[in-house]
């Protein structure tokens, strides 16, 4: 057994889900697992980049940049049915194991970095930024970059981090601190697809935040039945909660249950997986307290989609934004997850960001 | 039984023998997830092999203006300091490093780790392993000092800080008998350490893969082999400092101390299947009100049962 | 000496191991060079470098763990005579770590060991 086939059996697929495709999506993480493959958490440890749908201008933009961030030996492919993705799996697996392709491929890639884009820009202005500056500041108040030399010549054309403004808040200590612009999605493992949240971190803490959703291509909409709102979909909301909650156990068990049920199936295992999960104190504790909303926090949540009882409700993304701003990352990750936000609704109607 | 030094020309065997150990961490590590994912187990169990050809296969990548010198540190200090670890801990009659401190230098070997995680996360210039490596201070402030306290209790009992006279104190009576508090907070000390399963929040999917996001290749090989190597000389040191080390019946002292760091190693492993990450924040009020008086009330009762002994 | 003599073996064999897995790595991997990458932000170009004076909330954590982490200095030394000293070795060194306890109870109570 020579290294490539060998390295084949672990492939590790970037998932990238575009509102609405979230049939396509489990179909892909279905057929990654049986096939024995992983998803990955981040492009450095990809060998695969999978797009679930038609994605829009912006969206594009950011799967493209990511493409350039994958290693290699890389392949990608865009799916748009449930049943179209064996065969592209098939194809990019082929692609992954044909040396002279990927040396090529390897060869041709730029020893500079793709400039990419701003999160902050709008659709179909591309601002390369190539060496000036663009803070893109224009939601979060005035910027603060005292100690900031703005001719020195900056290492990858991107500044120095500085104060936030009026966003930053009040340190007791007087100390000068930084914060970082980080925006979190579209292209971003257990993340709503589309969902682009905008943040200004002060350390890990997120001090603002402004989501919007990012939308598909206008000349195409999924053919397949979206998961949402179905079983399978609250299968899914608790697969994607578990894995970033850090238990990949009962994660990977909930995406079982989820396939089968999108199968058309009984899963037999999902009383007890059920079960599992609600009795599990670690998890009650870690989740407890989280995004609470009027019908409760994370954990009740979880709870409701396990025992089928949440009610329908629409989240506005203004809410969004709140209920992270004050929270550190990882905790704001634990709360959209639990938010379970279906952004395919709001593609028909593109909603005006939130403040 | 006597533990005797060997000769520095043992040092490659002990590496080796860390290494194949850890391989083996990581099979069922591979296993277990395979299980769990309704897969076949023999495929799971080839897992290290398969992504140790991947990432050899697979392209380095650095980020822009990265800190370089700090990431390889960082990204090489993680099975360096598992590797010095083991070097003090006695396989069954035989040691590569005799120290009179060995509890002393396991115990800055896993400082050192601190920075390791920490430069990982710092050096590729990018927001969630910087997160990432800040979280892992956050969470090593509060497992670390339970962990020094639970380390001095066998020093008590053998009234030595050389494992070896550790391990020839528990003949008769393995302290984990007589010490659980302070093997339990160990255990959860070598998982942090590890960063792995419930303490695995630094490099969890809430920061996106936290100090393993911008790793690739030989470097993301690196820092995989550094926690699980990490977690296998943690469950050794803890077969010797807890478990009776070599003691046992009818199996030769090596035989024993390997089964005993594969038994405390699987159960490690299998901590991740069944539990969830812990958040820093949260463990710190719990580590520091709970496990610390609880640790110290553990030293404090083995002192006394060796001034009364004595 | 000669436990050092093996570790310093054990030092270099660490960093001569990672060294040879860079250069096996040179072979085998597609590429030999590394990708120069901008850092991963979900698909965006970072607004700013990541390094910066990074706010660590939990500070007043670190000052607790420092006075304790000093008294090991103590711990382990001590640790190897609490046999031959005998019962005012226990007294002694529980007075001063009661004492320590009692601080942290207190820096507990300020709020230092929450942060968000």
């Amino acid at each position: 057994m020579d290294l490539s086939s060998l390295a084949a059996r672990r492939t590790t697929v970037l998932a990238v889900e575009v509102p609405g495709w979230s049939r396509t999506r489990c179909a892909l993480e279905q057929h990654a697992r049986t096939r024995g493959w992983r998803l990955a958490d981040s492009p450095a440890d990809a060998d695969l980049l999978v797009v679930c749908g038609r994605p829009g201008a912006r969206l594009t933009a950011a799967v493209d940049h990511v493409w350039g961030q994958l290693p290699g030996p890389r392949a990608r492919a865009e799916v748009t049915t449930a049943d179209a993705v064996p065969a592209a799996l098939d194809r990019a697996a082929a692609e992954l194991a044909d040396g002279t392709v990927q040396r090529r491929d390897a060869d041709a890639r730029p020893a500079d970095p793709d400039p990419g884009t701003t999160a902050t820009g709008d659709d179909g202005e591309m601002d390369m930024g190539d060496g000036d500056m663009d803070h893109g500041d224009m939601d979060h108040g005035d910027m603060d970059h005292g100690d900031m030399d703005m001719d020195m010549p900056m290492p990858g054309g991107i500044g120095l981090a500085g104060g936030g403004g009026d966003d930053q808040l009040a340190d007791p200590d007087s100390l000068d601190l930084d914060v970082l612009h980080v925006p979190l999605g579209p292209v971003l493992p257990h993340w709503p697809a589309g969902l682009l949240l905008h943040t200004t971190l002060q350390g890990d803490l997120v001090v603002a935040a402004r989501a919007e959703v990012l939308l598909p291509a206008d000349d195409d909409s999924p053919t397949d039945p979206p998961v949402h709102g179905t079983p399978a979909g609250r299968w899914d909301a608790v697969a994607t909660l578990l894995a970033l909650a850090g238990w990949d156990d009962s994660a990977v068990r909930a995406a079982r249950v989820r396939d089968e049920l999108l199968a058309g199936g009984q899963p037999p295992g999902a009383d007890r997986l059920a079960r599992r999960i609600t009795r599990s104190r670690l998890l009650r504790w870690s989740l407890r307290g989280l995004g609470r909303l009027p019908e409760g926090d994370a954990h009740d949540r979880l709870r409701h989609w396990l025992t089928g009882t949440e009610e329908r409700r629409s989240t506005e993304l203004s809410t969004v934004a709140d209920l992270v701003t004050g929270l550190d990352l990882a905790s704001a990750r634990l709360v959209v997850a639990s938010l379970d936000l279906d952004t395919a609704d709001r593609v028909t109607v593109p909603v005006e960001a939130g403040s | 039984m006597t533990v005797t030094e060997v000769s520095a020309g043992w040092v490659p065997v002990a590496a080796a023998l860390l290494l194949v150990v850890a391989a083996a961490a990581a099979s069922l590590d591979g296993a277990l997830a395979a299980r769990s994912a309704g897969q076949p187990l023999g495929g799971g169990l080839l897992t290290p092999v398969a992504e140790t050809a991947r990432l050899f296969g697979q392209r380095r990548r650095t980020t822009v203006a990265a800190d370089l010198p700090l990431q390889r540190i960082g990204t090489a200090g993680l099975l360096t300091a598992a590797l010095l670890m083991v070097a003090v801990v006695p396989f069954g009659r035989w040691t590569v490093a005799d120290l009179t401190v060995g509890v002393v230098w396991f115990n800055a070997m896993d400082v050192l780790v601190w920075a390791a995680v920490w430069l990982a996360g710092w050096g590729p210039n990018s927001a969630h392993p910087l997160v990432g490596g800040y979280r892992f201070l956050a969470q090593a402030l509060s497992y670390e000092l339970p962990l020094m306290f639970a380390l001095t209790a066998p020093a008590v009992a053998a009234g030595s800080l050389r494992l070896g006279d550790v391990v020839a104190a528990q003949s008769g009576l393995w302290f984990v008998v007589w010490m659980p508090v302070a093997f339990a907070v160990f255990c959860v000390a070598v998982a942090g350490f590890s960063v792995w399963g419930p303490l695995g929040a630094p490099a969890g999917a809430t920061t996106a893969g936290g100090v393993f996001v911008e790793a690739a290749g030989v470097d993301r090989w690196l820092l995989s082999v550094g926690r699980y190597a990490l977690l296998t000389a943690g469950a050794a040191f803890g077969a010797t400092a807890f478990l009776g080390g070599g003691h046992g019946p009818l199996l030769p002292a090596w035989l024993w101390l390997l089964v005993k760091t594969a038994a405390l190693l699987a159960v490690l492993v299998a901590l991740r299947r069944r539990l969830p990450v812990v958040r820093p924040e949260q463990l710190a009020a719990p580590a520091w009100l709970v496990a610390l008086p609880l640790v110290l009330l553990q030293v404090l009762v083995v002192s006394v049962v060796v001034v009364v002994q004595a | 000496m000669s436990a050092y003599l093996s570790l310093a073996a054990m030092l270099g064999l660490a960093v001569g191991g990672v060294l040879l897995a860079y250069l096996l790595h040179r072979r085998t991997a597609v590429a030999p060079g590394a990708l120069t990458s901008l850092p991963f932000l979900s698909g965006w170009r970072p607004d700013e470098h990541a390094l910066s004076r990074f706010e660590a909330r939990y500070y007043p954590m670190t000052l607790l763990f420092l006075a304790f982490d000093v008294e090991m200095l103590y711990m382990y030394p001590w640790a190897t005579v609490v046999a031959s000293i005998g019962t005012s070795a226990i007294v002694e060194m529980f007075v001063l770590l009661g004492v320590l306890m009692t601080g942290v109870l207190w820096a507990w109570r300020e709020g230092a060991l929450r942060w968000t």
